[in-house]
């Protein structure tokens, strides 16, 4: 089993939507130890991305992840612009030239992602970010390639440790960013980028496996 | 030159800072900005393609220093320099100095072409000063550039400083360029303190004004050769000989602000006055004067006779008033000014004083000089100075009145020769009636910075000054003198050397001027190869030159309104032709779009009267009064029709169209007049656009395209129909703001609209000439502009820089 380019496009489609109808809940998620303006700027960077896809969706999924990461950085603003930017733009080197991927491919992909998100943002795990999601999500796809499992049970697992791993970050003091200057006062909320980075990822999950 | 790149969460911000950077190193500092993100909404971010933008516009093989505000604002940077190629990003910097006095730094340094290590050091050492000022935290940051007395043999040199302003960021750089290159250390002493003579910053923090005794110590190496160029920098007064030479000469932008505290002796050779209009022009002397007409003697008749004489002389100045103001040939918002003083004129207390005047047994031309010089008197005692420049206007009412009571023709300049003309005080309608060929720059002794004169000089582009005392006396009619608008000074007698300076100036902005209209002629296409017109607004065949000069691709807005003010009858059918068959034909095949007939109560016509209304601007205006008076809109339509039959490239725009119904009854007076002129749609191939200015329109936009064959986007009555504020009333005029979100948001979905219904969509507002704006516009996918023929260089000039592929 494969996860085919329509998918892919898909997933990025779905990802605005998702973000277009959790615009008010994410900046409320931002609102509480922000600056209020992260749903904002995913509704806006993904809008922009939707747009775009409709233009390359013939190219191989190497050139969309690279066009969506592109127009991410130069539409979304916040600092989640130059993250989500890195990366797709990251990604899209495992995706060069590929129609379909598989799960090597989708391990490959998200670890050099998020390789790229964790040097861009600095962050340590336990910091409050997005990459707190994105290591458990990536560390749940070795562990289902390294077990054999099939892209679909992957996928499942990898949804799983997403909502983990956004929701590990409520009791989590927050390092980086805005919120480091509410010390303390960070603890008890979700963060913002971790949460936009789990509805994501599920996003890819449903849109390949149907809801789960 | 080291360029420096400003990244911030705010444009605002970032333009403020470059604003301030540009004073600070008068324009030679080579610094791009990246501010805030493209949505209108919500315009705080950062962009990394707009930060990678700007880095490669400032790149050259001396580096660029990137300094950024903070949060998304160092991950932006960051990524722009992953994301730009390896030789322009190995020679970029990121630096964490304060984001406001690093920049300023880090500009200033870079301006006296310093390298990038020096120019890095500057920005991070930007607090100093302050620090050093408020004294408000540990002194250890500042003692960082204070040096210690070591033991080293060493050389100095003694100075007292004569710069007017002391050692401030020019001389200081001047300094520090000139010592960089030597083998030495060198520091710079004021009393106790001694610092490194290679840092802005640390110079600064001795705070050296004039007359204070300065030292410059050297040792090493090259020290006698440091010594040697010191003193030779500080003989010629670091940089600014002639300014401690003559400490009135430069004003420059810094001290703008307190030039009136600034004492204003003279300079030998020349009189010093405001510069009001930039440029530089020699030529011989001409006097203008225009004098009040004397009251005649004459015997008092009985008063209803006199003041039925005022009264007629004062509604035909009214009138004229309004005709220069609807065909004022310089720009529409000029108008406002012979509207403005139409408005004067018919006050109802000068009126009233009149007839008191008269009453008490003084003939008319006697109470009118007496009311309008007591106006004019309380016009000069009031408190706001734009209040007191006021007062010139008040003279100019006063003397158009009594020309005509007096029945003096409107005096004129005849001149023979281009030159420089000379007087006490211009008149706005004095100042329109010049002839820019003929009158090379004006020099007044009097007037204000922001006289009307002044505003109409800088918009003809003739170099002016005012307010050079004496001017009048000190200058004999046919001397040749130089007038000199970049810095304020009438030159009588320049010495050889100054003259030919001034001469070298003069060419530069010749040159300069010659380059931006040459420039405007060519095609205003964008890096990415698509083209776009950008069109004038005019008032009529008389702006057509200017226009073209100024390289229209055509006329985006003919406002037809002139024909029917400058007649006290309507105006025919045949006499309309006329005109607008002479504009397309002056056009040369360029296109000329008409806008019928919008006028209403608030522009009220003396040959068709009409009720006064409440609310004339929500009332019986445009397409409302034609529709509701056919005959005199079809003799208009049918004089369209018959000029679009001999030359095609006329089309017709409607004002004030809300619905849709309006268009199609326009479409079948238009199709009633084609069967009366036997002009079929191919012998007369009229197109019919409408104008998008009522908030109804936008959002009937989808079904008006389907009937219209363009749009035109009227910002002005856009703006205060959305915002429902009013121009003219000062306590709502910050809503009156064509960026106000809502507006933006209006003209977005009128361009959507056109664009979906395959429709061009134009913009002849106040906007479309706001350069500012025209990244904004594209992205909204705006097809065309119109705009001040003053103003479409500018336009031409920023789509030329843009990209659509990232402006979409």
């Amino acid at each position: 089993m494969t996860i085919e380019k329509s998918q892919i496009l898909n997933w990025l489609n779905s990802c605005a939507d998702i973000f277009a109808k959790e615009r008010d809940y994410l900046t409320q998620l931002d609102a509480d130890i922000g600056d209020a303006d992260h749903g904002i700027n995913m509704n806006r960077g993904f809008e922009r991305v939707k747009d775009k896809i409709t233009t390359i969706e013939d190219q191989d999924i190497g050139t969309i992840f690279k066009t969506t990461g592109m127009t991410l950085l130069s539409s979304v603003g916040g600092a989640s612009g130059p993250l989500y930017g890195t990366f797709f733009i990251r990604a899209a080197a495992a995706g060069n030239g590929k129609q379909s991927i598989d799960l090597n491919d989708l391990c490959q992909i998200f670890s050099d992602g998020v390789d790229g998100v964790v040097a861009r943002g600095k962050a340590q795990p336990g910091d409050k970010t997005m990459c707190d999601v994105w290591w458990t999500v990536v560390e749940a796809l070795e562990k289902s390639k390294d077990e054999g499992q099939d892209l679909q049970q992957a996928l499942v697992a990898m949804g799983e440790a997403s909502e983990k791993g956004a929701a590990a970050t409520i009791e989590m003091q927050a390092k980086k960013g805005r919120a480091s200057y509410l010390g303390e006062r960070s603890i008890g909320h979700q963060d913002p980028g971790a949460t936009s980075s789990m509805m994501m990822v599920k996003a890819l999950r449903d849109v390949v496996v149907g809801q789960a | 030159m080291v360029g420096i790149v400003a990244v911030s969460h705010s444009a605002t911000l970032a333009k403020g800072l470059a604003e301030l950077v540009n004073q600070m190193t008068q324009g030679k500092c080579s610094l791009a900005v990246a501010g805030g993100v493209d949505d209108p909404q919500n315009p705080i971010g950062t962009d990394a393609i707009a930060v990678m933008d700007a880095i490669t516009e400032v790149h050259d093989e001396s580096g660029v220093l990137v300094l950024m505000d903070l949060g998304s604002a160092l991950l932006s940077a960051e990524m722009a320099l992953e994301l730009l190629p390896e030789d322009i990003s190995a020679s970029v910097q990121l630096c964490s100095a304060p984001f406001v006095e690093g920049v300023m730094a880090a500009a200033v340094a870079a301006a006296a072409g310093l390298p990038i290590a020096t120019v890095k050091s500057e920005a991070y050492g930007g607090l100093q000063g302050k620090q050093s000022h408020l004294q408000d935290c540990e002194p250890a940051t500042v003692v960082d550039s204070e040096t210690k007395a070591s033991d080293e043999p060493f050389l100095s040199f003694d100075w007292t400083v004569e710069n007017p302003h002391g050692l401030h960021a020019r001389p200081a750089a001047s300094i520090v360029t000139a010592l960089a290159s030597f083998k030495a250390t060198l520091e710079l002493a004021k009393g106790e303190r001694r610092v490194s003579a290679l840092s802005l910053n640390s110079i600064a923090t001795l705070g050296v004004v004039k007359g204070d005794e300065i030292t410059f110590i050297a040792s090493g190496e090259q020290a006698q050769q440091a010594i040697d160029a010191f003193s030779s920098l500080a003989n010629q007064h670091f940089g600014e000989a002639q300014l401690v030479a003559n400490p009135s000469a430069q004003l420059d932008a810094i001290d703008n602000k307190v030039e009136e505290a600034i004492d204003m002796h003279e300079i030998a050779g020349a009189l010093r006055g405001l510069a009001v209009s930039d440029g530089i022009a020699k030529g011989p002397a001409v006097f203008f004067s225009v004098s009040m007409p004397e009251v005649p003697k004459r015997e008092f008749t009985d008063a209803k006779t006199e003041i039925q004489r005022f009264h007629t002389a004062l509604n035909s100045s009214v009138d004229a008033l309004q005709q220069q103001a609807s065909a004022s040939a310089v720009d529409p918002e000029h108008a406002q000014i012979f509207n403005a003083q139409a408005l004067m004129l018919s006050d109802p207390e000068l009126v009233v004083n009149v007839e008191k005047g008269i009453r008490s047994q003084l003939i008319a031309e006697q109470a009118w000089l007496d009311a309008g010089s007591q106006l004019a008197d309380s016009y000069q005692r009031a408190e706001s100075e734009y209040l007191r420049e006021r007062e010139s206007d008040v003279w100019d009412i006063t003397r158009r009145v009594m020309n005509q009571l007096c029945g003096v023709e409107k005096a004129s300049l005849e001149l023979k020769q281009p030159s420089i003309l000379l007087a006490k005080d211009l008149s706005p309608s004095d100042t329109m009636g010049l002839d820019p060929e003929m009158v090379i720059a004006i020099c007044l002794s009097e007037g204000g910075k922001t006289s009307h004169s002044a505003i109409l000089a800088k918009a003809m582009g003739i170099p002016a000054i005012v307010q050079a005392n004496d001017c009048m006396n000190r200058v004999k009619a046919g001397q040749q003198v130089i007038v000199d608008g970049f810095k304020g000074l009438l030159w009588l007698e320049p010495s050889v050397s100054t003259e030919n300076e001034l001469t070298l100036a003069r060419q530069q902005w010749l040159e300069k001027r010659e380059l931006e209209l040459s420039s405007a002629l060519q095609t205003a296409t964008t890096l990415d190869g698509r083209a776009f017109e950008v069109q004038a607004n005019i008032g009529g065949l008389s702006d057509v030159s200017l226009a073209l000069k100024n390289g229209a691709d055509g006329v985006g807005l003919l406002r037809t309104e002139f024909l029917f003010q400058a007649c006290s009858e309507l105006p025919s059918q045949q006499y309309q032709y006329e005109v607008y068959r002479d504009i397309a034909k002056a056009l040369e095949g360029r296109s000329l779009t008409i806008r019928s007939l919008d006028v209403g109560g608030d522009k009220p016509l003396a040959s068709y009267p009409m009720a006064s209304e409440e609310n004339p601007f929500l009332g019986h205006r445009g397409i409302r009064m034609c529709l509701a008076d056919p005959e005199l809109f079809k003799t208009q339509l049918r004089a369209v029709l018959r000029a679009c039959a001999e030359y095609s490239n006329i089309q017709l725009m409607i004002p004030m169209i809300a619905q849709v119904s309006e268009l199609l009854a326009v479409k079948q007076l238009i199709a009633e007049c084609r069967l009366e002129l036997k002009l079929n749609e191919q012998q007369a191939p009229l197109k019919l656009g409408i104008m998008i200015e009522v908030p109804a329109a936008v959002l009937n936009a989808d079904e008006l395209a389907e009937h219209a064959d363009f749009f035109s986007i009227g910002t002005n009555d856009l703006t205060q129909y959305v915002m429902a504020a009013d121009r003219g009333n000062p306590s709502v005029s910050q809503l009156v703001d064509y960026q106000q979100p809502a507006v933006l948001k209006a003209i977005e979905l009128t361009c959507k609209a056109a664009n979906q219904a395959g429709i061009p969509v134009s913009m002849c507002g106040e906007m479309a000439g706001d350069s500012e704006m025209v990244e904004r516009l594209l992205a909204m996918g705006l097809d065309k502009f119109s705009a001040s023929a003053a103003l479409i260089p500018a336009v031409k000039a920023k789509i030329r820089t843009q990209n659509l592929v990232s402006v979409n």
